[in-house]
């Protein structure tokens, strides 16, 4: 085969439209697997349990983007208990531990605490987009954290509930 | 570094099987590492560029000199009667046309253009290796970039698997 420098098969990938061409291409031999994983730079999580956060960060740990769903749709109809998790706290922590390039973060339907959000304000200083779409469990103290800490000049938004 | 009448400077560049090219050093330019050797003087008579057999050298030559930028003296009057937007498609064009070859031939093509640092070269022959490989099964991939698949059936399982569930 030809070879090609590791930086300028990364320079090829980046050319990849979308994620599932991404993981077709992790999946031809073990030295694509390791440029693919390095040079990922968004991740999108359907379901928060489908994977350990941990894996996450230790498989992708140059991630600048992570979406992470949370509980079901039906939700939103008050049709999922309480206490059926979702929780941002872990992934969170993951990435503060192993990611701390992360510059973006949307999660939809999940129970995000204040703490996790005062962790997330202090852990990643190239922080600047914080997405949160029907989810629950902060109040005012968490908010004031990110806005304190982050720069975030594309700021903070909410949806849903 | 000879000179031609036009008062343009020339620069000749050689490769390893024996071809001397001569071209204008703003053409020689479009390349970050020739930029770079000259800038720092290192390229007083001929630049030698190692791994680049002369087929694939003039081609590389053909794309700097159509993508150099033609403003100055010489392209002064084309940037005058020709819209930026309309030479943008024509370029477009032009390389469409271009980056029609071989697979052998866009590869070595892409290793040239790591080698010598040109951008836009480089961002062709990559995009248009996406394009031929995305539409195409894994099995594809691997017998078209001759790549061997060094996966234990259980770790590609493993990552197929996780790739299926957890990232969509």
């Amino acid at each position: 085969m030809t070879y090609f420098p590791e930086e300028v098969v990364e320079h090829i990938f980046s050319f990849l439209p979308a994620q599932c061409d991404r993981n077709t291409v992790s999946l031809v031999c073990k030295v694509w697997y390791e440029i693919e994983r390095l040079s990922r730079r968004t991740v999108f999580v359907g379901n928060c349990y489908a994977v350990r956060p941990e894996r996450v960060v230790l498989r992708f740990p140059n991630v600048r983007a992570l979406t992470v769903k949370g509980k079901p749709h039906f939700a939103d109809f008050n049709l999922v208990p309480p206490d059926w998790g979702g929780y941002a706290g872990p992934w969170i922590e993951a990435a503060a531990r192993g990611c701390v390039g992360l510059e973006e973060l949307r999660m939809k339907r999940m129970v995000v605490s204040d703490e996790s959000l005062e962790l997330l304000a202090k852990s990643f200083p190239r922080f600047r987009a914080l997405v949160l779409i029907s989810c629950e469990g902060f109040s005012t103290d968490g908010l004031a954290a990110i806005a304190s800490h982050c720069k975030a000049p594309e700021g903070v938004r909410f949806a849903g509930k | 570094m000879a000179t031609r009448e036009a008062g343009k400077k020339m620069i000749m560049l050689k490769s390893p099987d024996g071809m001397e090219f001569e071209v204008e050093e703003a053409v020689a330019m479009e390349s970050q590492t020739i930029r770079k050797m000259i800038e720092d003087d290192c390229a007083d008579t001929a630049i030698l560029i190692p791994n680049i057999n002369s087929k694939i050298l003039s081609r590389v030559i053909e794309y700097c000199n159509k993508h150099v930028p033609t403003t100055g003296a010489t392209g002064a009057a084309a940037s005058d009667t020709v819209a930026p937007a309309a030479l943008a498609e024509d370029l477009k064009i032009w390389d469409a046309e271009f980056i029609k070859v071989n697979r052998a031939t866009r590869f070595n093509l892409i290793q040239a253009a790591s080698y010598l640092n040109i951008k836009g070269l480089l961002d062709l022959t990559s995009q248009t290796t996406i394009d031929t490989i995305s539409d195409n099964s894994l099995e594809e991939i691997r017998s078209f970039l001759s790549t061997k698949n060094d996966y234990l059936p259980e770790e590609e399982q493993t990552i197929r698997r996780e790739n299926q569930w957890a990232f969509q």
